[in-house]
């Protein structure tokens, strides 16, 4: 089977990275229920194996686009810009002290402490709010550079947080 | 009976297309069940001396005859190490988790080993059996019971699993009902059935527990539903805690408060004292006293009566294990008792009063308990089977359910890298690319486990995959993408294709602990012992069956929309090739069978994409289905 149309396109929203959320779990509802492999028990074995890519490639674009960091990444993959974990690095060294300084936060953490684990992910949160009105911004006017720094900047904070996470505080 | 409703009001079914019947069917550790359900109703169905519970107990005899049920159960002292309890317990596992077992359960009466693909099997008079053999006796009784209810054949089933069933477990359920000769339409998770019983699946954002209390194991299942999507956030509880426990607490009363030791007791007598312990405890839900019904020569009960408080103060400490488990399993999904919205009541021994009182005290909500609590998941199951069949006309429900565990691979030094992390939607696909080290290398292996720690020996190794046949490269110039695919059951499949050449590597799975085709096929073989020309028979019998199905779906979606996607030589090509398909299948010609659905499968490929494709956009766009004619 050939996916031609991009996520965007497979799930009816405008490409951008604002995007209705209602809309798009709307759609993708619309589309399992045509295409789940239970909606084709009676279909023949070519159609049913079809039916089970088809459902796969509609769940992970809805996972891509239900995600800002993820669907941020997609738009610059769709502009030929692609993210390299290993290579790219954030050039931004005031970006990189602060990185320094959250990792200490998160060590200094105390487990169970409930208050200030709170607390830490409100922060991020709000970190995390500040770069996608930035990469908002920056897509739009087609400012891709600095759209990948941002996105790298997303992607720490990602990581952060399951860090924090997994930490179990 | 709160039933979901399967149909709109004031609309009747369409009359066009055949009612096509199905099964939901409960296979459990102890009792298994099979249900049907119609438009707005769903039932159990009853073997022929009126009882719907089928101990899931299996005896194997020297003549090939199996007995399964009752009457493997009433026999089972005199032929101990030919009947077999539990087979669910072992489904799916390897030699060393049955010793743990052992160590749980005690020491089964009968050898158990492994064969040399490292499959557990039971030694037994009729041969060696393995836990998927023994299962599909008890599928086989299930299904001609609802054979000979219906007295026509069944279009297809929906067979429970736990949630927590790993992928070798599920894939052994599977081989099961293959063994069976069952059409499975798809493996439901038990506590996502219960909830389907109750309507809850319409339910927006809202977190369910599952309470199943049944025989002899405990489970308790955190949901999340969101329109349609089931999550497991975590599931927990025992395996050895259930109302056999109760039974033995008040057998255990009655011996001591009658001055008698235990030890003097005969096993008989035993086995008969706990009988009427069980009676005394069903009595007791309604009850607030009962007296033990229990005579024998050899012992006296004088103190016969036991009040129902007694009874809980003699259970309080199990349930405190239970509410205990409970805790830990909201720890674990990180979230409070009254987060709840629902608590849904599984298994005969949440009828206990004291145990539906804990239940509503720690979870701060009236468990529901309306739907029989030994039949609610075969109903949920019947109702889903239902839907799948396309009989019901509830369009818009969708079950969405998620991996279970995450699904990696070994690399370097024994870590683990996941590939698709649990609670991912499925089904899903990933792809990873690998390359060769060496020049001219044509073969790699990789392994696939499951689980969520980070060593490969923390998790449950599930497969090792050879990929041969990789085109001879200098070392780094082959791109082998390998696909893993979890099908809407949960089960993996995987395909692996070198990208520069397309060149596909033929991928041979070596289940870790599991059945390999041939082997399934074998068994197959063995299960109908028919002489060749039956075998012969048969096979021309399926391969007929096989071709109406592959018409009856052509013709059904060349009904729908063949007109619009066609082109008039296309659609010319297509009815030929039904023409011959149907010609041919009236003959006794296996072969020539074959060739003609692969013929008609072949030209119609390009169709069936297109369907695809048109149903994609007609979903997301409203669009005219016409403007995808070519």
């Amino acid at each position: 089977m050939n996916f031609s149309q991009n996520y965007f396109q497979l799930l009816g929203v405008k490409e951008s990275f604002d995007i209705d959320l209602q809309d798009l779990s709307t759609n993708y509802k619309k589309l399992q229920i045509q295409i789940h492999p239970d909606k084709n028990v009676n279909a023949s074995p070519h159609e049913k194996r079809l039916s089970i890519q088809t459902s796969a490639y509609i769940n992970q674009a809805y996972n891509v686009l239900k995600d800002r960091t993820r669907r941020a990444e997609y738009l610059l993959e769709i502009k030929n810009i692609e993210i390299n974990d290993e290579q790219d690095t954030i050039s931004d060294t005031q970006f990189l002290v602060h990185q320094l300084k959250l990792h200490e936060e998160l060590e200094n953490l105390l487990r169970n402490d409930k208050e200030f684990y709170a607390d830490f992910l409100t922060k991020i949160q709000k970190y995390q709010k500040d770069l996608f009105e930035d990469f908002s911004k920056q897509y739009l006017e087609l400012d891709y550079q600095n759209a990948k720094e941002t996105v790298l900047k997303m992607k720490f904070y990602r990581r952060l947080k399951t860090q924090a996470k997994e930490r179990g505080v | 009976m709160a039933l979901l409703k399967i149909s709109e009001p004031g609309k009747s079914r369409d009359q066009s297309v055949s009612h096509k019947v199905s099964i939901g069917i409960d296979l459990g550790t102890t009792n298994s069940l099979v249900a049907t359900a119609k438009e707005s109703s769903a039932e159990t169905i009853k073997d022929e001396e009126g009882s719907d519970i089928l101990p899931s107990v299996v005896q194997f005899h020297s003549d090939n005859v199996v007995t399964v049920g009752h009457e493997a159960l009433n026999t089972a002292c005199e032929n101990a190490k030919n009947t077999i309890f539990s087979s669910k317990r072992f489904i799916g596992r390897n030699i060393d988790e049955i010793d743990e077992l052992e160590q749980i359960f005690g020491n089964f009466p009968y050898e158990i080993k492994q064969d040399e693909s490292f499959v557990p099997t039971i030694n037994t008079i009729a041969g060696f059996k393995t836990a998927s053999e023994v299962s599909a006796e008890i599928l086989k009784s299930l299904y001609s019971r609802a054979k000979k209810h219906f007295a026509c054949e069944i279009h297809g089933a929906v067979i429970t699993v736990p949630a927590y069933f790993d992928d070798a477990q599920r894939q052994a359920t599977k081989v099961s009902a293959e063994l069976a000769g069952i059409n499975v339409y798809r493996l439901l998770n038990e506590p996502t059935a219960a909830a389907i019983a109750y309507g809850l699946n319409e339910l927006k954002d809202k977190l369910i527990a599952v309470f199943d209390l049944g025989g002899g194991t405990f489970d308790i299942s955190i949901l999340r539903i969101h329109e349609g999507v089931f999550e497991v956030l975590a599931t927990g509880g025992s395996a050895v805690q259930g109302g056999d426990d109760y039974d033995r607490k008040i057998a255990e009363w009655f011996l001591i408060e009658n001055s008698l030791l235990s030890m003097e007791v005969t096993p008989n007598d035993y086995r008969a004292i706990m009988l009427a312990a069980k009676s005394v405890k069903e009595k007791l839900t309604v009850a607030k006293s009962a007296s033990i019904d229990f005579a024998t020569e050899n012992l006296n009960i004088q103190k016969n009566n036991i009040t129902r408080e007694k009874f809980e103060k003699l259970i309080a400490p199990l349930v405190e294990n239970i509410l205990l488990d409970c805790k830990t399993v909201l720890l674990d999904a990180d979230i409070e008792p009254g987060d709840i919205h629902d608590v849904v009541l599984v298994g005969g021994s949440t009828r206990i009063p004291c145990i539906k009182e804990s239940v509503h005290k720690f979870f701060g909500v009236k468990p529901l308990s309306s739907i029989d609590p030994d039949r609610v998941v075969a109903i949920g199951a019947a109702i889903h089977a239902n839907v799948l069949a396309g009989n019901a006309h509830a369009t818009e429900m969708l079950l969405l359910d998620v991996t279970p565990l995450s699904l990696g691979v070994e690399t370097m030094g024994g870590v683990v890298e996941k590939i698709i992390h649990r609670n991912t939607t499925i089904p899903v696909e990933k792809t990873q690319k690998f390359t060769t080290y060496k020049d001219g290398q044509t073969a790699m292996s990789i392994h696939v486990v499951q689980g969520e720690r980070e060593m490969v020996s923390d998790c449950r190794s599930l497969a090792k995959f050879e990929l041969r046949d990789i085109p001879p490269l200098v070392a780094g110039a082959a791109r082998i993408a390998v696909t893993y695919q979890v099908d809407a059951d949960g089960l993996l499949n995987v395909k692996a294709y070198e990208e520069s050449t397309r060149v596909e590597a033929n991928v041979e799975v070596k289940p870790s602990f599991g059945l390999t085709d041939a082997q399934i096929t074998s068994m197959i073989k063995d299960s109908n012992k028919y002489a060749d020309t039956d075998m012969l028979k048969r096979s021309l019998q399926e391969k007929k069956v096989e071709a109406s199905r592959t018409l009856e779906a052509i013709k059904a979606a060349l009904l729908q929309d063949g007109d619009q996607l066609l082109s008039r030589k296309e659609r010319e090509n297509i009815d030929q090739c039904i023409a011959v398909l149907e010609l041919t299948k009236e003959n006794d010609n296996s072969k020539k069978i074959t060739l003609a659905i692969e013929t008609l499968e072949k030209e119609t490929e390009f169709y069936i994409e297109r369907r695809i494709n048109a149903s994609i956009k007609k979903a997301v766009e409203g669009r005219n289905i016409d403007e995808f004619k070519p």
